[in-house]
């Protein structure tokens, strides 16, 4: 049953359960042993893998649960007192069984539509409600590092904070002046491009001219994730036309998130 | 459900079946979402996270015999309430802007180690895949092609040993294995062709 200490460290790491002495361990280990190291990556992968998978399986679990509690059994029809006793017992002895099932789909349904809004996926989804689901995850703030940090003006610094409390209309407001001035960077333009993505009142438009002015700044940095966005910003502006060959860009070249684009095209068709 | 029906479910999960606990996962879904709302005030959506990270955490749990008839929902309890007590103080620590300088200046200085480079949260950030670089956004995606590429014994080796995190003695007598050795070196053939196939698919 005993695990090596080093699977007991991996183990850990996994689940985000080391300690600081631990975790100096692990990486010491990691540094000596090459082969232990790729390991843990792939464990890191296999992980997560399974994981999506059985939360995917969860989650239309739960919404087939919901669907079976929206189903009522049918009232028997009067044939004799025995007969009627008889049913009517069984749809009460049935009701212990469904009807936490229904407390929990009456007390829940917003969870519910959560479910088929996330894990949902069938060609009946708009545009727009695709582009929302795969913008739901955020893409990672900028990050800053020691010997950037003072040469860093405080408006764009001010603007990071905002995008990573998810103030996407104060953000935008703050990267709009940035993004005007000649010193603009690719950077500055491609969380432009973001906060008008992510804000309430969605500007996909705007989002599209910021992320391909990122991509003529830096196109080593952005041509890739740039492209990924600008076809969700298409998708979320209802525009299926331009999105596709954008997508299917990405699928023949196997960039940055070409699985799910492929998922995209599949789902569209 | 008894004792019998209980040591049933753990049987069969451990031959695989990953469906013989969805029973579970729906009969306390309720409750522990409502508990968790009740207890911090997070919202239906965190409370639902946090409860599918604690149910994987929990099935682990089942599958090392760490959890008895008669104490499930206490056992879950405990385990999403140190996810959300965990996430709690990860959201107190990079909410500022000086947070992230401090860390960052850690990470510089060199007293905290390479684990706290930008892809430290591994296992949450392949799970969206939405935050890896691209580099490892297709390494994740050739992986999970090459798994699947990847024969049923082999699939069965590797996740017992990585997902389940059964040791190797336990997994010689659940997946037959004649002697330690032999499944020791299966594990090592086995690792080795997923990384050959993912490497393949890279290209």
């Amino acid at each position: 049953m005993e695990r090596a200490y080093k699977y007991e460290l991996l183990d850990k790491y996994i689940d985000q359960e080391l300690s600081d002495k631990e975790r100096q361990e692990l990486d010491a280990l990691m540094t000596e042993d090459e082969e232990f190291k790729e390991e843990v990556e792939v464990a890191v992968m296999m992980n997560a893998s399974f994981n999506v998978e059985q939360k995917q399986r969860w989650a239309k679990l739960l919404e087939a649960e919901a669907t079976k509690t929206s189903v009522q059994p049918s009232q028997p029809t009067k044939t004799s007192e025995t007969d009627t006793d008889q049913k009517e017992t069984k749809v009460r002895q049935l009701q212990p069984r469904t009807r936490w099932l229904r407390i929990a789909a009456m007390l829940l349904p917003a969870v519910f539509a959560l479910f088929l809004y996330l894990f949902l996926a069938n060609s009946s989804q708009t545009a727009p409600q695709m582009a929302d689901h795969y913008l739901s995850n955020r893409h990672q703030a900028p990050t800053i590092t020691m010997s950037q940090g003072n040469d860093l003006s405080q408006n764009w610094k001010t603007a990071i904070k905002a995008y990573q409390e998810e103030k996407y209309e104060s953000a935008a407001n703050l990267l709009e002046p940035l993004t005007n001035s000649t010193n603009a960077t690719a950077e500055q333009h491609f969380y432009l491009g973001l906060t008008y993505l992510y804000k309430e009142k969605a500007e996909p438009v705007k989002a599209i001219q910021q992320f391909e002015k990122s991509q003529q700044l830096n196109p080593a940095q952005y041509s890739a994730e740039g492209n990924w966005y600008i076809a969700l910003a298409h998708l979320k502006n209802d525009d299926w036309t331009k999105a596709k060959p954008l997508l299917e860009q990405i699928v023949a070249n196997k960039d940055w998130k070409w699985q799910t684009a492929k998922e995209i095209l599949e789902e569209q068709e | 459900m008894n004792a019998t029906e209980f040591d049933q479910i753990v049987k069969e999960l451990q031959a695989g079946n990953e469906k013989a606990i969805d029973g579970i996962f729906i009969e306390h879904y309720t409750y522990v979402l409502d508990w968790l709302q009740k207890k911090y005030q997070c919202d239906i959506a965190d409370a639902k996270d946090v409860y599918m990270d604690g149910f994987l955490k929990f099935r682990r749990a089942i599958l090392k015999g760490s959890v008895k008839h008669g104490n499930i929902r206490g056992y879950l309890i405990t385990i999403v309430k140190n996810i959300w007590l965990q996430k709690l103080e990860k959201n107190k620590r990079s909410v500022s802007l000086d947070t992230l300088e401090t860390e960052q200046a850690d990470y510089y200085l060199g007293s905290k180690s390479g684990l706290y480079d930008e892809d430290f949260d591994p296992l949450t950030k392949a799970e969206t895949a939405n935050n890896l670089s691209q580099q490892k956004s297709n390494q994740l995606d050739a992986f999970q092609a090459a798994w699947t590429k990847l024969g049923e014994k082999c699939r069965r080796l590797l996740k017992g040993f990585y997902i389940d995190r059964i040791g190797l003695k336990q997994l010689q007598s659940v997946l037959g294995y004649g002697s330690y050795d032999s499944i020791k070196s299966m594990r090592r053939k086995c690792f080795n062709q997923l990384k050959k196939k993912s490497v393949d698919l890279l290209g």
